[in-house]
């Protein structure tokens, strides 16, 4: 039997479990996107069987660093920028975990950007949301790394000059398997999006818009939008690398122009992480963190250690 | 002191010197003598001087002197690099066929052997230095056939043939010298029957995380932390455990600490520009009660600093770095065994008070490879206490009236319940945010207040159940005082050997544990002259002592980069006695 009694658990699950008793009601601004988020998971997480105790959430910092506080799970907060390395550690340890990482643009695409690189890279097997209001929305409304150019906040009062990052082409550049936008006024898809991320083997991103009506008062509400895979207008293989890339580039492109483009972009079967390194033994296939509750287990084998000093 | 034999292999590196003098050391374990051994390098890269240097007798070694007895020495380099070393009956191994004219001090003994010439007999140039080896055997009186066993463990991976050939060509080089040279250096190296482990500091962190049951490691890769790494790939996913190369320090630490969340004993390892970037991270890992293992192992700073030279400079850092007031635990190993034994320790101490641990070792310790005899890591004796985590039959003695689970529950002890993420009934929050003892986020005074306090009040409660000592060495009741950290150990203790055919007493007090550290005040008041040994500019442990004992104390620092050797060390004390407090 398991250590982790909650993994893996048969029953069945109310969807209410998933509201805290801690903070059941989130201090985010009225109208604030980061609502849908929360909504999205709430309801994706008991549809695919999930229980509170089997799900850990770590976030960054920001508005958006918050989901965890307003959501029942094992949460823990992180750093500015570095949920993703935690997160996909605690996967490595125990792989019967869900576990999602989520925060903010700045925190993602900006002081965290490296490691979404290469979480990507690695295509470690967790999900992670990127709660993209354009802005930095936590410390009052700064240009952040994917405010469009000519966005004017008080760190750029004559207009952004520079471009905004492609979210969608860096994930498919470095490795991402699993890529999709989707936005917090598309609760529906939003939730089939996060559903279809967690169960995904491998790294999967979600750039999902959440509009800071606060802060990025000339930002749209992200309406009206386009799903890709149901507008006629759209046609491309999910499956082909240069099919999803024109489109990535397309919809980030359209962004900017008005049209607010969503769905999903690319999936690819490329082996996780942690499934490469089982088949190459350098990973043990039961979680790390199980042996310690393993009675049988023979620690004097620690000698072995020794012979090879000889 | 020990009838000890000091010997070395110096040339470029890329030239093989590291792998000959292990050859040689290993030999010299298996015939039972003790060694102990260091590295000189001026750089990594290649055309930079390297050696390879061994200090062996039969009693146990434990530090490095200023004296050089035989040299295979395959560059003019090599030979000025040690001329401070070299005495009038040093022996210099060379190859005269070489075309480098030999610069050899005419008092001392000049060797030369065409050692590429012999290897292309034996099978082929590659195998000169193992030609000089055998040379070596014939200077030293020591059986050409220890070298085996250590050449079948080198070359076993490239076939018999290989190994045989190396065979072959060590007996050559004996051969050669035994014919052309008749002499008498008066070396009769004794073997003994003891068993012996030869490993170095690194190593042993490495075998002391594996015995502690570390599952996890997370690391980047830098001078001179790496063999950490180096040593747990390979051989932690045969005990159930994984190690991860990360993108960067900022990462490994956050990997480490994610690792730690889920379960898994984690460790990271770095060296001063990690531990810059790691601090980052300091805060949360204390704040959100996370244990975990960070071990620094220190070198030459600021900065990129001197990558391959000694310091012990970062004692301010991991004593007090990172914003805000940090609890912590600050461990540092003075010897090569016990960088097993406080890594042992310091994987107890991250998870029975749910608090980070510093493990400060050196480059001193990393490098040099020293003998042990096995029982020293006797595995039986290590313990593992996973502290206050619960399962499902324990959990609910943990949740509040509404049952949400206390992970920061307010105890006496300071030390709250762990629950596992997977352990139904468990999930909670946890955050670098101060928070109550739910995990809510909190900016209520009360609440800050109660919160730091159980976070501190772990360490004392760590002060009242562990030992936090130093280890005593010499008279007690000695009027002069030497008190130490790390690595400095093993020469201070050579040191005092040396002056005690001077009649001169010394207690001294190596200190492992910084933080929280024993109380000094009784020895240095009882004290005529209290000195303070370390490998820094500014007296870094010296400062901490004067602030706890409130008594200046004179200071012994050096910051070359050169780890201090037994007889300079006991030349620098004497002169200390001679010399006035700092008012
Ligand atoms: C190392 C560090 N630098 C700066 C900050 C201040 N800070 C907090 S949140 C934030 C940016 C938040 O923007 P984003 O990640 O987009 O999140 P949002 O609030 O928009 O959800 C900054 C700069 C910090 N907490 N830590
Ligand atoms: S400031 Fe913007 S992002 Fe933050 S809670 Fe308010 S609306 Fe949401
Ligand atoms: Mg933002």
């Amino acid at each position: 039997m398991s250590a982790f009694n909650a993994i893996g658990e048969e029953r069945d699950i109310d969807r209410n479990e998933f509201t805290p008793g801690l903070e059941p009601q989130p201090t985010w601004c009225p109208g604030c996107g980061d609502f849908g988020v929360l909504k999205a998971l709430k309801q994706a997480l008991p549809e695919i069987g999930k229980t509170p105790d089997e799900v850990l959430t770590c976030t960054g910092i920001g508005c958006s660093g918050k989901l965890n506080s307003y959501l029942e799970t094992y949460g823990f907060h992180t750093i500015h920028g570095r949920s993703l390395p935690v997160a996909r550690a605690a996967k490595l340890a125990n792989d019967g975990l869900t576990v999602i990482a989520a925060g903010g643009d700045g925190d993602g695409y900006g002081i965290g950007g490296n490691h979404f690189m290469h979480t990507a890279r690695e295509n470690h097997d967790i999900t992670y949301i990127v709660f993209n209001n354009e802005v930095f929305g936590l410390t009052k409304g700064q240009t952040s790394p994917t405010s469009p150019r000519g966005h004017k906040s008080k760190t750029t009062p004559h207009g952004n000059a520079k471009s905004p990052i492609r979210p969608l082409s860096l994930a498919l550049t470095s490795g991402a398997t699993y890529i999709a936008r989707t936005a917090a006024v598309n609760p529906n898809q939003a939730k089939e999006i996060i559903k279809e991320a967690i169960e995904h083997d491998g790294f999967a991103h979600i750039d999902f818009l959440t509009q800071c009506p606060t802060w990025n008062k000339d930002a749209r509400q992200y309406v009206p939008y386009v799903d890709v895979q149901e507008s006629d207008d759209y046609d491309f293989d999910i499956h082909n690398r240069q099919e999803a890339q024109e489109m990535m580039f397309e919809t980030e492109n359209a962004l900017h122009e008005g049209t607010v483009l969503t769905g999903r972009y690319f999936v690819d079967e490329r082996p996780s992480y942690q499934q490469e390194k089982k088949e190459l033994g350098e990973m043990p296939t039961e979680p790390l963190a199980e042996r310690y509750f393993d009675d049988d287990y023979e620690w004097e084998r620690s000698y072995d250690l020794l012979e090879r000093h000889k | 002191m020990a009838e000890d034999l000091n010997w070395a292999v110096g040339g470029e590196a890329g030239d093989g010197i590291d792998s000959t003098g292990k050859i040689f050391a290993q030999a010299l374990s298996r015939a039972g003598r003790h060694v102990f051994t260091s590295k000189d390098f001026a750089s990594r890269i290649r055309g930079g001087y390297t050696a390879y240097k061994i200090r062996t007798a039969v009693d146990e070694v434990q530090s490095v002197v200023d004296r050089l007895d035989i040299l295979v020495a395959l560059t003019q380099r090599t030979i000025d690099e040690n001329l401070d070393e070299l005495h009038d009956g040093s022996a210099i191994i060379y190859d005269g066929e070489r075309s480098w004219e030999a610069n050899i001090p005419e008092e001392m003994t000049a060797v030369d052997v065409p050692l590429r010439s012999l290897a292309e007999e034996a099978g082929g140039a590659i195998m000169r230095n193992v030609v000089a080896l055998g040379a070596a055997c014939a200077l030293t009186g020591f059986d050409v056939e220890y070298l085996d066993e250590s050449l079948e463990k080198r070359f076993g991976g490239k076939g018999s043939k290989i190994v045989e050939n190396n065979k072959t060509a060590a007996r050559m080089g004996r051969d050669y010298v035994e014919e052309h040279y008749d002499l008498d250096l008066g070396y009769e190296l004794e073997t003994t029957d003891a068993d012996y482990v030869l490993l170095n500091g690194d190593e042993a962190i490495g075998m002391g995380a594996l015995a502690a049951g570390c599952r996890f490691y997370a690391g980047y890769p830098i001078t001179p932390a790496t063999a950490v790494m180096e040593y747990l790939t390979g051989r932690i996913e045969e005990y159930g455990g994984h190690v991860v190369q990360c993108e960067d320090e900022l990462s490994a630490i956050n990997m480490a600490l994610g690792g730690a969340r889920a379960g898994a004993r984690s460790m990271t390892a770095t060296s001063g520009p990690g531990i810059d970037l790691m601090a980052e991270t300091f805060g949360l890992i204390a704040t959100s009660e996370t244990p975990l293992v960070i071990c620094d192992v220190m070198r030459s700073g600021p900065s990129t600093g001197m990558p391959t030279k000694q310091e012990q400079g970062d004692l301010n850092m991991t004593l007090y770095g990172g914003h805000g007031e940090i609890p912590r635990f600050v461990v540092a190993p003075t010897t090569i065994s016990e960088c097993f034994w406080k890594t042992v320790e310091a994987f107890n101490l991250a998870e029975k008070y749910q608090t980070p641990v510093y493990l400060v070792s050196d480059l001193a310790l990393a490098v040099t490879e020293q003998t042990f005899p096995p029982e020293a890591f006797d595995m039986d004796a290590v313990e593992i206490d996973r502290g206050k985590i619960v399962d499902d039959d324990t959990v609910g003695e943990w949740l509040d009236d509404e049952g949400r689970f206390r992970a920061h529950a307010n105890t006496d002890d300071g030390i709250s319940p762990r629950a596992l993420p997977g352990t139904v009934d468990g999930a909670h929050m946890s955050t670098g945010l101060e928070h109550d003892e739910l995990g809510r986020r909190t900016e209520r005074e009360d609440e800050r207040v109660e919160q730091v306090d159980k976070r501190y009040r772990k360490v004392e409660t760590a002060k009242r159940e562990e030992d936090f000592s130093w280890r005593e060495f010499g008279d007690p009741d000695a009027e002069t005082l030497v008190i130490s950290w790390g690595s400095n150990e093993g020469a201070i203790v050579e040191a005092m050997a040396l002056l005690e055919e001077d009649d001169i007493d010394v207690r001294f007090l190596s200190v492992p544990y910084i933080f929280p550290r024993p109380d000094l005040t009784e020895a240095v008041k009882a004290a005529e002259d209290v000195i303070v040994v370390e490998c820094n500019a500014t007296g870094q442990f010296a400062d901490v002592i004067e602030h706890d004992t409130l008594t200046r104390v004179k200071r012994i620092n050096k910051y070359t980069g050169v780890r201090f050797l037994a007889d300079e060390l006991a030349a620098e004390i004497r002169e200390q006695l001679t010399t006035e407090v700092p008012a």
